[in-house]
Formats: structure tokens, C-alpha cells, sequence
């Protein structure tokens, strides 16, 4: 125990005290990582939303899982603070109202009619996101760029859907003579409204295990608040009219902005 | 190159020539076996606990006299253990199986302690041996441990802890039980004593030993005149008149103690001496023998002082062993350390490190701390001046000294604006000649070699008891000078050689200041292109602590040391460093002398450590780390210290915080699992011939830190670059 005071004290009034850091030198990583992103907000906020799952027999289905890839570089100008950039994309399938909701389904004018025994399903829409993050990273009593690191960063969101054309099915709804039509299936393009912008604020956790001088596994879990976030939630069905572009943008919001967290995990090379 | 080589044919140390206790023969495996491997070959089973508690045990004694023995201050195969052993024999002449078990350590430290272990393990610290009167206390207190080794009361103890779940509750019952297995320990260990012919009234005397082993090793006046020479004067006024008495309490409260107080002790063992008073021999063996060997203990407790900081104390134990040695090299050396180590501490405002403060003041030798402790900045430097000076006149090839003397030189140069005009150059007998009566003036020689005499059959404790009275000589009171320092360096002063020479010192330190101003300014963005650790390291036991939920785990931390020296080896090698291994795993292959070169290296660092302003330092083993420099071809030596722990609550409190708040459950996890184990990873290079620390590199991180962390680390430090 006294080498150990011994040393303390070596290193408390040592005046020549300085450290090269990094792993083996090294401090700028690159990182390649899968993510997964559980949707169990996105359902309980939206749970009689539904997609059919392209068939005409009407069944449906909810979104269960999202996912991506993220590659990021990072350098480490200390053991304990660095920057980052990410470059992410995800991919997750949209779910629109039932019918009821639905202020756009042909209605009485066109020579049909629904009630409430009418329900509409549309086609799974699959949505592509685009992010571009540069981040601060940090770790208290930190080994970067190995070990634990927390970051924080702010950064660009841009969405898309990856198709034009969705087929919407339609079941028991009545033409104007009051004859029950079993289904009637028809398309909506989504062609002028397919972009959504936004800006994203990210906190993540990463933890790196080394398993070479060059590499390390990955594990990660990040959370993402978009902006805009969830707007016009509680809108549609009788209150106001929303059209189906509105109707697809309040969705791709909805479904981006409320699956918050995600986990990941891949490798990093530690460069030079 | 011989100069440590200091053992002559008979065993005998050449004290001239004293650097310190070496170890000598055959490395026992208590020294080269790591714990682990200890507790693994332990076959001996305490039928007495379960086999987990068993375990423990193993683990607790082996992990607790590993402390010890890889400190770095224990020897064997000394003259210290050398004499213990054969005290030892005296004492069990009948009984040889038991002497067969027995294994004697010395260790250097200026605490009085002996103790013995369940393995075999006898140990006596440099400071009690150095403390005896006599052989008889020696074989007493040898005789106690003994009995404790024979009877088995470690293990009894433990398994009583065991069976009363010793807790804060039962700690008075504890000690209790404990003064039960010292009373039986004290009172077979008379019997023992008695039977090899032992007096059974310095057997009684044994425990003066421990009521006044805090004090110095003996109670000498200390001469008002000691410091005069035909240069230097201090006036008898300026020592203390003040008496500081020693307390004598015989019957003190013990409740808290595991020992019984003295008073229990000697009525313990009273009536096994009742009818032998009178009889038996102080010395069985050889007076001298003994008295050589006490010197030895002496002699260690002045350099231990050295590296403690304990100056005041080596410069009153200095004072006692030149009575006997006037004109030792190693006492003349110390001296000149004592006063390097005075001066650094006044010059660097760390004054209240090296003297002892009123209270704690005791006997005579609180006259020399008084004065030590009023002294101001030119007082002590003028006392080093002339202590150094002096040293080096009459050993002008002294290396050590030169060095000393070049730090010095140093010290006062770097302290600041230092003007010689405030010292004269004039010496005191002829700036105050009117004033001084002809006897007042200098006393020839140091110290009155006939009080000397009269004092020599009394013991330190007849002195203490006042059953005899130390006289000494003393320079009447010069009453009108209390700046007699500044008179004390007037040949330096009249002397322009010395002055440019400090001229020369101060302009150095100058160009020194102004280089480290301008590193800080730059940031320390500065060109580094040297390597920190050169083309060749010497490096010394890694210190390494493994600690499991607030528990030490003694096989982990074996392992993870191994781990850092394996680390340290692969990257030497593939960087094409020389290495020069001074770790445990080394010693199976160096044996005693790799040892003894790795304690030296070790209390290198306690003593730089000790330090609270390492500057210009020179280490007290000055001869033996030349000796080291010179055969490995480097002055770098590196320590590396890791400490490894867990942080449940830490961590728990991470997940805690993630199932309250579900999002972020998946990160808490993260930050749990890597809070959960913590270590710290340090080296630090020494640069022996400056004698400063070249490079720091330390790291306190969330990670197990296994082998890629270690040798990341390594690898980082073997490319630092300064």
C-alpha cells in the first residue's frame, strides 16, 4: 500500500505530466453499425392505424420493427472529448387511418357512401430516411476511442417514400342505392408531396469493445427528436379536412418522430 | 563499482561504508512466489475452520505478508536475520522441528515491531532491533513471536472473529480474547528464555523496550556546542532550556488495544520470574556480536529517517551513532542528505513537513527539534553550506557529495532573488570578539569525548528512569548575536570563485525558468522529439490492486500484474527496447541480487515520493542506483501502478435510471455495464541522473481494462515523446 501512496504522489506533483492518448495512438474511428428501432411508441400513439399488407383480401398489419445502417467518423482530441459525423439511413413502413378517418375516400358525390361499418386500408408504405449528423462526444473517466462515449449532436432529416402509387381497399361501403359494395379497391399518387425535411437532435451512447489494435465491436443505443415533431395528431375523421398528401405527410412525421430510441451495433476501425 | 560490496568474509558490514541492509543467499520462494501461487501450494489445512473459511484464511495471511515482503524494504539472509536465526536457535536448541519451520526477516522501517506469521514467518523491524539494550530483550521479544507461531494464535484469532461475527459490537470482547493469546505468549516465551539462560531480570526490563521505543534510540543530551567548528558558531542561547520530561505510564488504558498495557504485562510474567531474578546471562552469544548487529539497525534507521522525512529525528540519531563513529563516510554522507532535504524544505515552503511540532516534543532530543524548527531560510542554508562543505573537504572524491553539493547549489538558485551580501564575510569569533569571554568561544572538537565515557554503561532506559544522568559540554551563552548564521559561511563569502560559480548556478536556473515559461505559453505545443522511455528501461515491479466488491482479489491481481509485465515485454520488443525486468517474475531467474537492485530501485521511489518538492533530488542509495545505471546503460526506470475495482452501485444505479424511463433503458444499460468495472493505469519514467520524473502518463477509465487496454497503454507510452 505505500508504493501506492508513493505513486499518487508521484503523479500529484509531477509537473511533466502529459499523455499521447488514443488507442495505440490512434484517434480517428470509423465506425459501420446496423440499428434496430423497436415501434412500440409509434403503436400505442396510433393504435387504430393499420396497413393492408397488399392483398385484397383486406387483412392488415401493424409496423413491428424499423431499421438502417449508420457509418460514422469520429476523432478524439483528447481520452475524453472528440467529434463526430454521422451518415444514417433507416428505413420504416407507414400506417394510415381506417376509413372512418378518412376524409378523402370517395364518397357520396362520386356514387358511394360510407358508414361506420366501412373500413379502408392502405397499402404499406415504405419510407426511407436520410440523416446527416455531426455530434460532440464525450466520456467522463474515458479511454476514447474505445470504451464507453456519450454524444450529443444536432443535425439534418430527410425523408422520402420510396414509391409513388398506393392501392387503397375499401370494404363494405354502400353506392347511393343503398346496395352494399363488399370492396372496391383504388390508387393514390403520393407524387407531389414525397419529401420531408426536418432537423434532428440526437443523444447516443456507444460503448466499444476492442478485439485488435484496429478494431472494435460496437454497441449503441441513440435517441432522436425530430422537428417538426408530431403536428395535427389528434386532426382528420370529421373535424377538419385533410386531404391525402396532408394526410401521408402527418404520417411520415408521426412515424419518424415517435419511434425515438433505437439500438445498434456494429464494428469500429480505428485508423490513425 | 565495488562500493556496495560492503560485506567482508566474516559476515561483518565495513559501517564506513554502510549503504544499507542487503539481502544475501538463496531468494526463498516468500519472496519470488506471487500470492496466487502461494495459496495454491498451501496444502496445510486448519481442520479447525470449513473449507471456505479455510480459504480466507490462506488468502488473508499470504495477501497480508506479501504487503510486506514485496515492499521493497524487506531483506533476508542479512546480518540481522542472520543473528535473529541464531537467537533463535539458542532459544529452541530442543526443539529442532519446530526451529525447522521458522523462516527470519528483517524489515526496514522505524517503527519498533516484531511479528510472526501462521506461515513461519518471523519479521523484526530495523527500528525495534536498533532499540534493544541488550541480547536477552532481543530473544525475549523473539521468543514471544515464537510462542504466538507455536500455539497457533493466528489461526485462533481468526476462527474466534469467525465464530463471534466480529463486528464494531463485539470489538471490546475481541480485544480481550487477543490480550489473553499475548499474555500466554509472554508468559511461555519467559519460560523459553529462562531455559536457554537468559536474565530473567533484563527478560522483566523487556518492556521498557515498548514503553519508550517511540523515542530515538537512545537519550543523549544534546551539546549546545555540537554544531562549532573553527568556521561556524551557534550561541548556547539559541537551545531550548525548556525540559520536555517522558512520560512514563505504565497503567495505560488499553480498552482499546488488542495488547495488554505494560503494567498487565509485567504482573503476567512476575511470577514466572518470582525466584530467577539474578540469574541468567543479559548476553548468551557475544556482546559484540550483538552490539555490531544493533549498530547495523542503527545505522538503517538513519537512512529510513532519510526517506521518511523524518530529518529532525536523523539529524539526533546522526548526532548519537558519531559519538561512537566520528568519522564515519556513511554517517558524513547522510548528514550531508539530511541537510539537502532541510533546505529543499525551507527554500520550497515546506517547512512543517520536516520538523516536529511542540507537542509531540519528548526527552532530549526535543533541544535539537526546537532549534531545527526556529530556524529561518539563511539559517539552514548556511548550515547546509557548511555541513556540505565541510562533508566534501575531507572526502574530496566522493561522487555522491559532489552531487549533493551541485543539488544544493542548485536549490538556492532556483529559490529566487538570493543575495550573499546578507551574510558576512567575516567569521563570528572576530565580528563579536569584544563581547565573547575567551571560554565562551569555540569548544575544540564537536563533542566532550569524556562525557562520552561516563555515559557508556548506562542503557537508554537507565537514563530514562534518571538511574543515571548524561552530562555534556556547553559553550557559555553568547547573548548578543541571534544571527550567528549569517558568520557561518565567511570563507565561502571571501571566496569569488564560490560566488561565480553561483553566479553560474543562477544563471542556469534563469534560462531553466524562462524554457518552462515558454513551453507553458506554447501550450506545451512545443517540439517533442525524443523518446520518453529511450532504447533501453530498466523496469520495476509493477504495483497492481484487483478489488471485487470492496474486496481484494488477490488471483486477479497476480494475474492482471502479469498481464501489464507481459504487455510491457511484447511492445519493448516489438518498439526494440532493451528491458531490464526488475518484477517478482524476474527474481526466480536474477535471484538475490536482481532483488536487492529492485528494492533499491523501490525505495528510490518512497524517498523521491516522501518529497513534497522533488527538485534536484538526490536519492539516499546514491551509490547503489550509480551501480544500477551503470549496468543496465540507462538512467530511465519506469514504475507502473494499475488498480482495478468494481462500481455495482454505479452501475446499478445506471439501470435503474433506464427502467424508469423506458427510452433510454437500452443507454443506462451501456453506462451501467461500463461503470460497472473501473481501473486506473499509471506509469510513471524516472530520470535517475536528473533525478526528476521525465513522464507521467495516467488514466482513469470505465473499462475492465484487459489485455488490449494494457497494451494500448504501453504502446502509448513507449511512443510518447518529450
Amino acid at each position: 500500500m505505500k508504493q501506492f501512496i508513493s505513486y499518487s504522489f508521484c503523479l500529484l506533483f509531477s509537473f511533466s505530466a502529459s499523455s499521447q492518448g488514443g488507442y495505440f495512438g490512434k484517434k480517428t474511428v470509423v465506425s459501420v453499425d446496423g440499428s434496430l428501432r423497436a415501434t412500440l411508441i409509434y403503436q400505442s400513439m396510433l393504435s387504430n392505424y393499420r396497413y393492408n399488407t397488399g392483398t385484397l383480401t383486406g387483412e392488415s398489419s401493424n409496423p413491428v420493427i424499423a431499421g438502417g445502417f449508420t457509418a460514422s467518423l469520429s476523432h478524439y482530441f483528447t481520452k475524453n472529448v472528440g467529434i463526430g459525423i454521422d451518415f444514417s439511413m433507416t428505413f420504416n413502413q407507414l400506417k394510415m387511418p381506417y376509413a372512418k378517418q378518412l376524409s378523402y375516400l370517395p364518397d357520396y358525390n362520386q356514387g358511394y357512401y360510407i358508414d361506420y361499418n366501412s373500413t379502408a386500408t392502405i397499402e404499406k408504405m415504405n419510407m426511407r430516411t436520410y440523416y446527416i449528423i455531426p455530434k460532440f462526444e464525450w466520456a467522463s473517466r474515458g479511454n476514447l476511442p474505445i470504451g464507453i462515449c456519450h454524444s450529443i449532436g444536432i443535425g439534418y432529416a430527410n425523408s422520402v417514400l420510396t414509391n409513388d402509387n398506393y392501392r387503397i381497399l375499401v370494404r363494405n361501403l354502400y353506392d347511393n342505392n343503398g346496395n352494399l359494395i363488399p370492396s372496391m379497391e383504388y390508387k393514390e399518387s403520393t407524387s407531389t408531396q414525397r419529401t420531408l425535411h426536418g432537423v434532428v437532435l440526437e443523444y447516443g451512447v456507444k460503448l466499444r469493445l476492442p478485439v485488435t489494435s484496429f478494431m472494435a465491436v460496437n454497441v449503441a443505443s441513440n435517441l432522436r427528436f425530430h422537428m417538426p415533431h408530431l403536428q395535427n395528431l389528434t386532426m382528420g375523421g370529421d373535424s377538419e379536412y385533410i386531404d391525402w398528401e396532408e394526410d401521408v405527410r402527418r404520417s411520415m412525421r408521426t412515424s419518424r418522430g415517435s419511434n425515438i430510441m433505437d439500438i445498434r451495433a456494429g464494428l469500429s476501425f480505428i485508423l490513425f | 563499482m565495488f562500493a556496495f560490496s560492503v560485506f567482508i568474509t566474516t559476515g561483518q558490514i565495513d559501517l564506513n561504508k554502510f549503504t544499507t541492509l542487503q539481502s544475501s543467499g538463496k531468494i526463498p520462494s516468500d519472496f519470488s512466489a506471487l500470492t496466487h501461487e502461494k495459496v495454491a501450494g498451501d496444502n496445510q489445512r486448519n481442520t479447525n475452520l470449513t473449507e471456505k473459511s479455510d480459504e480466507e484464511f490462506k488468502q488473508n495471511i499470504h495477501y497480508s505478508i506479501d504487503q510486506i515482503i514485496h515492499s521493497g524494504q524487506c531483506v533476508y539472509g542479512d546480518p540481522i536475520s542472520v543473528y535473529v536465526d541464531k537467537i533463535a536457535q539458542r532459544l529452541l536448541k530442543d526443539d529442532k522441528e519446530l526451529y525447522s519451520k521458522l523462516r527470519f526477516y528483517t524489515l526496514k522501517s522505524n517503527v519498533s515491531n516484531a511479528f510472526s506469521t501462521h506461515q513461519g514467518i518471523i519479521v523484526f523491524t530495523t527500528g525495534l532491533i536498533s532499540q534493544f539494550a541488550n541480547e536477552t530483550q532481543l530473544a525475549y521479544v523473539l521468543a514471544h513471536e515464537i510462542v504466538h507461531y507455536r500455539e497457533e494464535h493466528v489461526v485462533q484469532t481468526f476462527e474466534w472473529k469467525l465464530q463471534h461475527e466480529y463486528n464494531r459490537e463485539n470489538i471490546g470482547q475481541f480485544n480481550n480474547y487477543s490480550k489473553e493469546k499475548e499474555f500466554e505468549a509472554d508468559s511461555k516465551a519467559v519460560d523459553m528464555c529462562l531455559k536457554a539462560g537468559y536474565s530473567a531480570t533484563e527478560i522483566y526490563n523487556s518492556f521498557d523496550v515498548l514503553m519508550f521505543c517511540h523515542l530515538p534510540f537512545d537519550e543523549i543530551k544534546f551539546p549546545s556546542d555540537y554544531y562549532n567548528t573553527p568556521l561556524f558558531f551557534v550561541p548556547e542561547k539559541e537551545f531550548t532550556t525548556e525540559v520536555f520530561p517522558i512520560k512514563i505510564d505504565e497503567a495505560y488504558d488499553d480498552a482499546n488495544s488488542t495488547h495488554p498495557n505494560v503494567e498487565k504485562r509485567k504482573e503476567t510474567i512476575r511470577p514466572h520470574l518470582e525466584n530467577q531474578f539474578g540469574t541468567g546471562n543479559a548476553f548468551v552469544g557475544s556482546t559484540d556480536e550483538f552490539t555490531t548487529i544493533r549498530n547495523y539497525a542503527r545505522f538503517e534507521s538513519v537512512r529510513t529517517s532519510i526517506i521518511d522525512l523524518e530529518l529532525s529525528k536523523a539529524l539526533y540519531q546522526l548526532f548519537l551513532l558519531e559519538k561512537e563513529f566520528p568519522d564515519n563516510y556513511a554517517l558524513t554522507r547522510w548528514k550531508a542528505h539530511t541537510w539537502l532535504g532541510l533546505l529543499n524544505a525551507k527554500l520550497n515552503g515546506h517547512w512543517t513537513d520536516v520538523t516536529v511540532p511542540k507537542q509531540k516534543l519528548e526527552g532530549e532530543s526535543a533541544v535539537l527539534y526546537q532549534y531545527i524548527k526556529k530556524l529561518d531560510k539563511y539559517a539552514v542554508s548556511s548550515h547546509a553550506l557548511r555541513t556540505i562543505t565541510d562533508a566534501l573537504s575531507v572526502y574530496p572524491d566522493s561522487e555522491e557529495l559532489k552531487k549533493i553539493r551541485s543539488s544544493m547549489m542548485k536549490i538556492i538558485a532556483a529559490s529566487g532573488s538570493w543575495s550573499w551580501t546578507k551574510y558576512s564575510d567575516i567569521p563570528f569569533e572576530k565580528a563579536f570578539e569584544p563581547k565573547v569571554e575567551e571560554n565562551d568561544l569555540l569548544v575544540s572538537g564537536t563533542i566532550d569525548s569524556t562525557s562520552t565515557q561516563a555515559n557508556e554503561p548506562l542503557t537508554k532506559y537507565d537514563r530514562i528512569k534518571g538511574t543515571g544522568a548524561g552530562k555534556s559540554t556547553s559553550a557559555t551563552a553568547i547573548s548578543d548575536s541571534s544571527r550567528y548564521y549569517l558568520f557561518g559561511i565567511s570563507d565561502l563569502i571571501s571566496d569569488p570563485s564560490f560566488l561565480n560559480e553561483f553566479k553560474g548556478y543562477q544563471e542556469e536556473a534563469d534560462k531553466l525558468s524562462a524554457e518552462r515559461s515558454a513551453k507553458k505559453k506554447a501550450g506545451g505545443k512545443t517540439a517533442k522529439t525524443s523518446s520518453v522511455v529511450g532504447e533501453r528501461l530498466i523496469v520495476v515491479e509493477p504495483s497492481t490492486v484487483y478489488i471485487t466488491r470492496q474486496n481484494y482479489d488477490f488471483e486477479k491481481t497476480d494475474a492482471y500484474q502479469t498481464k501489464l509485465v507481459e504487455a510491457i515485454n511484447y511492445t519493448a520488443e516489438k518498439e526494440g527496447v532493451k528491458l531490464f525486468d526488475y518484477s517478482t517474475k524476474s527474481l526466480n531467474q536474477g535471484g538475490t541480487d536482481v532483488f536487492n537492485q529492485r528494492n533499491t530501485m523501490m525505495n528510490y521511489l518512497l524517498q523521491y515520493a516522501a518529497l513534497p518538492e522533488a527538485t534536484h533530488f538526490v536519492p539516499v542509495d546514491f551509490e547503489l542506483i550509480q551501480h544500477i545505471q551503470q549496468k543496465c546503460g540507462t538512467s530511465r526506470v519506469l514504475f507502473s501502478w494499475t488498480e482495478y475495482y468494481t462500481n455495482a452501485r454505479g452501475a446499478v444505479a445506471s439501470v435503474i435510471t433506464g427502467a424508469i424511463i423506458p427510452p433510454l433503458f437500452p443507454a443506462m444499460l451501456l453506462t451501467g455495464v461500463s461503470k460497472y468495472k473501473l481501473c486506473e493505469i499509471a506509469f510513471i519514467v524516472f530520470d535517475m541522473e536528473e533525478g526528476n520524473v521525465s513522464y507521467v502518463q495516467s488514466n482513469k477509465m470505465k473499462t475492465s481494462g484487459g489485455n488490449l487496454v494494457l497494451k494500448s497503454e504501453v504502446h502509448n507510452l513507449f511512443n510518447a515523446k518529450k
